[in-house]
């Protein structure tokens, strides 16, 4: 084979891989999505339930906490705010706020260490 | 027989007396891949054995690369021709049958499946098809090498290219699969090549990364992952060997090992007594498979056969690869990108290169250096590990093409 029929030989393979490995993935990645549907059938449902009650049980002052355990978080964070201000009657906490972002650098580095020993 | 003549004798029966000097260069490459390895930590676990290896085929007249010879006698009582063994041949003559026949690179995967946790790419099955555009690399790499034959003084057969560009799958197996079947005379440079640039992953992909993304796009944060069922971890490693099986007989060595080692382990929690199956599939298995392959496969880089103009053309082509790969990876990250409306981080991408898990870990450093509250590791997970199925299929692609 002369090199201009090599190369023309190799465009052909390379078109013919590409497609093939593009197809195959993108087929696989379409089953992926049948298999999600399947197995998160039964899932769906109790989660819906899992925000119901917790909307139902909403205590008055709390607006905006994620679905963590609402009543212990609340009073860890009422403790502490109690402890730092230096009163325990008169304070009255109405929303407590996420804010993202503000993790301390110890803490960022604590938890990249943990990702990493565990690869 | 006098004490000198004797003494002369000897000399006649040492190596350096019949050292040639291709031989003396490649144990002094030896030596540094040894140090390179062993102080610097280049992918120590395969290059250590991979350099020893060189070092012990590259010692005159120790024989271990000799072939078995055999003697057609007449046998006197049939009267008929057979085979009389002469000399056994050498030890990593015997060794190396396991790369020649295809065994050694299926188990290295069946002790990776075991290892390797396939939830983030189940998780966010998209992320596949940044492992698919990442396998750029190898095709490209296939066209640099058939373009080098329009230089003269060095020609590359077709079969020669497709090993050569599946250094850009960034999957040492793989490409000791490929290339054993395809070309085994330049296995030597060529798992050299793949072996040394998977430890210059670091190096040669941010500066890539950088170049083809914005500071925005960089920063971008991912949504968490969502959970993975048991049921959908199990089916997954069925599925993905029926199917690329069915559209590629030639991957199905390495890809079903892969997910047979996977199966072990997601099953595992279901069946505890298949720990026992997974711990040494991942384990002892894999280890002493690593000796065997890193020893042989460096065996076969005999030095008139590495210290050609190809050996270099061969590394220059592997960079050119892994930087395709990486670019190939990105670039499908932007479009991924736009077409979510910017939900996916295109840095994500450059994990499609096999390379597991240390592209991943690339992807995480340069995302958290745009955004310093930003954890891309999960994310590149997904990309990383489609990579290695990316790079199987794309294998079998090249066996089923140019294999003449």
């Amino acid at each position: 084979m002369s090199e201009v029929q090599q190369l023309t030989y190799g465009l052909i393979v390379t078109l013919v891989g590409m497609g093939i490995v593009f197809l195959v993935l993108i087929g696989l990645s379409f089953m992926l999505d049948a298999l999600k549907l399947l197995s998160n059938k039964g899932k769906g449902e109790k989660k819906a339930e899992v925000v119901k009650i917790e909307k139902s049980e909403e205590p008055v002052e709390v607006v905006n906490v994620p679905e963590e355990d609402a009543g212990e978080l609340i009073a860890v964070i009422s403790a502490a705010l109690a402890a730092c201000m230096g009163s325990s009657s008169n304070l009255v906490i109405k929303t407590i706020n996420r804010v993202e972002g503000n993790t301390p650098v110890w803490a960022k580095a604590g938890r990249q260490e943990q990702m990493y020993n565990r690869l | 027989m006098s004490l000198t003549q004797s003494l002369i004798d000897f000399c006649g029966t040492m190596g350096f007396t019949s050292m040639t000097w291709q031989e003396g260069v490649m144990i002094c490459i030896s030596f540094v891949l040894i140090y390179l390895a062993v102080k610097k930590g280049f992918e120590p676990l395969l290059l250590l054995p991979i350099a020893f290896g060189m070092l012990l085929a590259n010692l005159p007249m120790a024989g271990l690369n000799a072939e078995p010879v055999y003697e057609i006698v007449v046998d006197p009582v049939t009267g008929q021709h057979v085979h009389q063994l002469v000399d056994a041949g050498g030890l990593l003559y015997w060794l190396y049958r396991g790369v020649k026949l295809g065994i050694y690179p299926p188990l290295i995967f069946l002790g990776v499946g075991a290892m390797t946790d396939f939830g983030p790419l189940i998780a966010n099955p998209r992320s596949i098809l940044l492992g698919a555009a990442a396998q750029l690399g190898i095709f490209t790499t296939f066209i640099g090498a058939l373009l080098l034959n329009f230089i003269p003084g060095i020609t590359f057969t077709i079969p020669e290219a497709a090993s050569i560009g599946i250094i850009g799958g960034a999957d040492g197996p793989t490409a000791i699969y490929l290339t054993a079947k395809l070309a085994p005379h330049l296995l030597g440079p060529i798992a050299v090549a793949a072996y040394s640039y998977m430890a210059l992953v670091p190096l040669i992909q941010p500066p890539i990364m950088r170049a083809l993304t914005t500071k925005e796009e960089r920063e971008i944060v991912m949504e968490q992952l969502r959970p993975v069922s048991k049921l959908e971890r199990i089916v997954f490693p069925i599925m993905v060997t029926t199917v690329v099986s069915l559209v590629l007989p030639s991957a199905a060595s390495l890809v079903g090992m892969l997910m047979l080692g996977n199966l072990l382990r997601e099953a595992a929690t279901i069946q505890s007594g298949l720990n026992r199956l997974m711990k040494t599939a991942s384990g002892e298995l894999m280890n002493i498979i690593v000796i065997f392959l890193g020893t042989t496969v460096g065996a076969t880089a005999k030095g008139e056969v590495f210290l050609s103009p190809k050996t270099l053309a061969i590394i220059a082509l592997g960079l050119a690869a892994f930087s395709m790969g990486t670019a190939g990876g990105v670039l499908f990250g932007k479009i991924m990108c736009k077409m979510t409306g910017g939900k996916v981080n295109p840095l994500i991408g450059s994990a499609g290169v096999s390379a597991v898990p240390m592209a991943a870990r690339v992807s995480q450093k340069v995302g958290q250096e745009a955004n310093p509250s930003n954890f891309l590791l999960m994310h590149a997970m997904g990309p990383n590990v489609a990579g290695v199925i990316g790079s199987a299929v794309a294998a079998g692609v090249l066996l089923s093409m140019c294999n003449f």
